[in-house]
């Protein structure tokens, strides 16, 4: 009775054991075949990129708007994304619906005064996602920071401080005509 | 004959135009003060030169042609559509000299598109501009919504008989007071008290749904503008799909429905005429032409099977329809999703609601419902006509704040509207089609541009040949003015050059 105990647990040890290899073999080859989509590729193309895999890469921009366990994140892909010098492209971006958990990595959210932190999600796309009433998204299961943010350095613009000047005292001035002169 | 323009005719026009545009330089103190709170230093100094730039000219103009006497028909319709491109040409100094537009053509786009509410923009990088100027392209829909013009009668011009023809070439016809500048007045009362309202309102859903207290304050502040003004410019690249919430979204739906709405009938309402809204010409003309337009929609949508539920379908279909139909242009979807999976058949359905737009003398575009309501009076009493004897007098009545009998100046003046809106939809496609655009995508976002919606599958973008985006600034000028002023000012410009 012991033996053919013993036996019976090798051989669901053995089970466990490829039954594991195989999901770690499915889950690498998944992530690893994942290909590098931007919005446009998803955009034009949901019908071969819906329900898929994808991986997903740009700057995290606005605010990490948390529901409970899970957050909404917005990553811009448009070459200014990964120059931001370059003023190229045309404002486009991907929703992630990602876990809080993640999301709390994030150090820099892009706006006028950051530079976003440049991150890569790996998840599953949906052009109309059921869970979220028709949202074209991206569910993260897994959200890499390739390049952590900053504060964006505005240099005071002297040349624009004294434009303002000059014009500042010829508006007083023609204010001041106006008031004073041709309404005597 | 056409009389030659003399002196005082130009006198009068640089005086009141150099008021306007002092009037716009004037609403540059609000994204400086939001400039100044946050501090934003150089997005400071560019509303600084706006400003200047804008007082500069403004003075100028009302220094050297000063003017006492009062303006006739013609004045009043070239000022305020000469005006519309002077405060055009200078409010888009900030714009460009935050160096987020390709060119100068580009920040004139926006800022027509801002002033006509039409909401299409060119601006790149969006997610990165400053506070201020986010809060400046609100704030030219919020007050393009209510007219530079009234924004000019209310605090700069003294009640001059002149005043209700300058009104009048706005796009607005209704006195909602005896006085033009106390319509003016109250226009602005409605507008102020529905900002206390939807701000408050916004801004706890967007805090609510996870924004930080500050951000959600200016979230609920800008969108509020481009909702009550049916603007449709949003503070992210993500337009409205951003918040991800289904209560901002119902909270959007009706401000702007409510902001599509005659100032006229507003004010029926506020002063406790309530049944108006049941009986009002063109809020029947609007519940019909939406069925009409959310069938054909849906009945797309649905036949391709685009949205899982009816809740997705709400909030996708019926959000664009009713967006696109009181002119908003807020988008819950991506533009390019309109043409990759939307299809042709609804694509049609929000087309038809952006051509027919919302109320006469409101903040929206389009032929109007009480055109549409009038012309289709007018077909019901022919048919009624063919069907009696000869000898019977048939009479259509119709309800506008009070009845009145459909007459051939009502149906005249509907109709040469409605024909000019149709030709400015073509001439838009047209150029469109030209620079290589599919028909249907051209046809979409040329209603858009023309009816001073806002909604794009695409075709609007910087990369759009420049010619092009010259058309949709003038059909979007076009659209907002409803023709005539802009009609009289060509008019105006060959009798000056020919002399007669």
């Amino acid at each position: 009775m012991s033996k053919y105990l013993k036996v019976r647990s090798a051989k669901k040890n053995f089970l466990n054991l490829v039954l594991i290899t195989i999901l770690f073999i499915l889950t690498f080859s998944t992530y690893a075949n994942a290909k590098i989509v931007s919005t446009e590729e998803l955009v034009e193309n949901t019908h071969q990129f819906d329900g898929k895999i994808v991986t997903f890469r740009g700057e995290i921009i606005g605010d990490i708007m948390v529901r409970k366990n899970h957050a909404w994140i917005h990553i811009n892909d448009d070459p200014y994304a990964e120059n931001p010098s370059k003023l190229a492209g045309y404002n486009s971006g991907m929703a992630i619906w990602c876990k809080t958990e993640d999301a709390k990595l994030i150090k820099y959210m892009g706006n006028y005064k950051n530079r976003g932190d440049f991150v890569e999600v790996t998840g599953v796309f949906h052009a109309a996602c059921f869970e979220h009433d028709g949202d074209m998204d991206i569910h993260a299961t897994r959200l890499k920071i390739i390049e952590t943010g900053y504060p964006i350095k505005h240099e005071f613009q002297t040349v624009k401080f004294w434009w303002a000047i000059i014009l500042g005292i010829i508006a007083s001035a023609l204010f001041l005509v106006n008031k004073f002169w041709c309404h005597r | 004959m056409i009389p030659r323009p003399r002196l005082p005719d130009f006198k009068n026009i640089a005086y009141y135009s150099g008021k306007i545009v002092f009037g716009v330089g004037l609403l540059m103190l609000i994204p400086l003060t939001i400039a100044l709170i946050f501090q934003e230093w150089n997005p400071a100094l560019n509303f600084l030169i706006g400003m200047f730039s804008c007082f500069i000219v403004g003075l100028s103009l009302q220094i050297f042609f000063y003017s006492e006497s009062d303006l006739n028909w013609r004045q009043g319709l070239v000022i305020t559509s000469f005006s519309w491109i002077l405060a055009t040409a200078l409010g888009a100094i900030p714009h460009y000299l935050s160096g987020h537009f390709g060119s100068y053509l580009d920040a004139c786009f926006d800022l027509m598109s801002g002033y006509t509410t039409t909401g299409l923009y060119l601006l790149q990088d969006l997610d990165h501009i400053s506070y201020a100027l986010n809060t400046w392209r609100h704030v030219l829909s919020y007050a393009g919504g209510q007219g530079i013009i009234v924004i000019a009668l209310t605090f700069l011009v003294r009640g001059t008989g002149g005043a209700f023809k300058m009104y009048v070439a706005e796009g607005k016809e209704e006195k909602l007071l005896p006085n033009i500048i106390q319509t003016a007045r109250a226009i602005w009362l409605i507008s102020l008290s529905y900002l206390a309202i939807g701000w408050t309102i916004l801004t706890s859903v967007a805090i609510w749904e996870g924004m930080s207290p500050v951000r959600g304050i200016l979230h609920g502040f800008w969108v509020f503008m481009g909702a009550w003004s049916t603007g449709g410019f949003a503070p992210q690249s993500f337009n409205l799909s951003y918040y991800h919430s289904f209560l901002f979204e119902l909270a959007t739906i009706v401000l702007f429905t409510v902001g599509s709405f005659n100032f006229a009938l507003h004010w029926a309402i506020w002063t406790g005429n309530k049944k108006e809204i049941f009986r009002n010409i063109e809020i029947v003309s609007f519940c019909v032409t939406i069925t009409v337009a959310l069938i054909t929609t849906s009945v797309g949508l649905m036949r391709l099977n685009v949205y899982p539920g009816l809740t997705a379908l709400f909030r996708k279909g019926f959000y664009h329809v009713i967006s696109g139909h009181t002119t908003t242009g807020f988008m819950t979807i991506q533009s390019r999703v309109f043409v990759k999976q939307w299809g042709e058949m609804a694509m049609l359905g929000v087309a038809i609601a952006m051509a027919i737009g919302a109320s006469a003398c409101s903040t929206a575009g389009g032929f109007k419902g009480l055109r549409m309501g009038i012309i289709f009076k007018a077909l019901i009493q022919d048919i009624r006509k063919m069907l009696s004897p000869e000898t019977a007098v048939i009479i259509e009545k119709f309800h506008h704040i009070k009845d009145a009998a459909l007459n051939e100046k009502h149906v005249r003046g509907a109709t040469l509207i409605v024909i000019s809106f149709i030709v400015s939809y073509a001439f838009a496609t047209i150029v469109g089609v030209y620079f290589g655009y599919p028909l249907v995508e051209a046809l979409f976002d040329g209603i858009s541009a023309g009816s001073n919606t806002g909604l794009s599958c695409g075709v609007v973008s910087p990369a759009m040949p420049s010619l092009m985006k010259i058309v949709y600034i003038i059909v979007m000028w076009l659209g907002r003015l409803e023709f005539m002023s802009i009609f009289t000012l060509i008019g105006f410009m060959i009798v000056a050059v020919r002399g007669k």
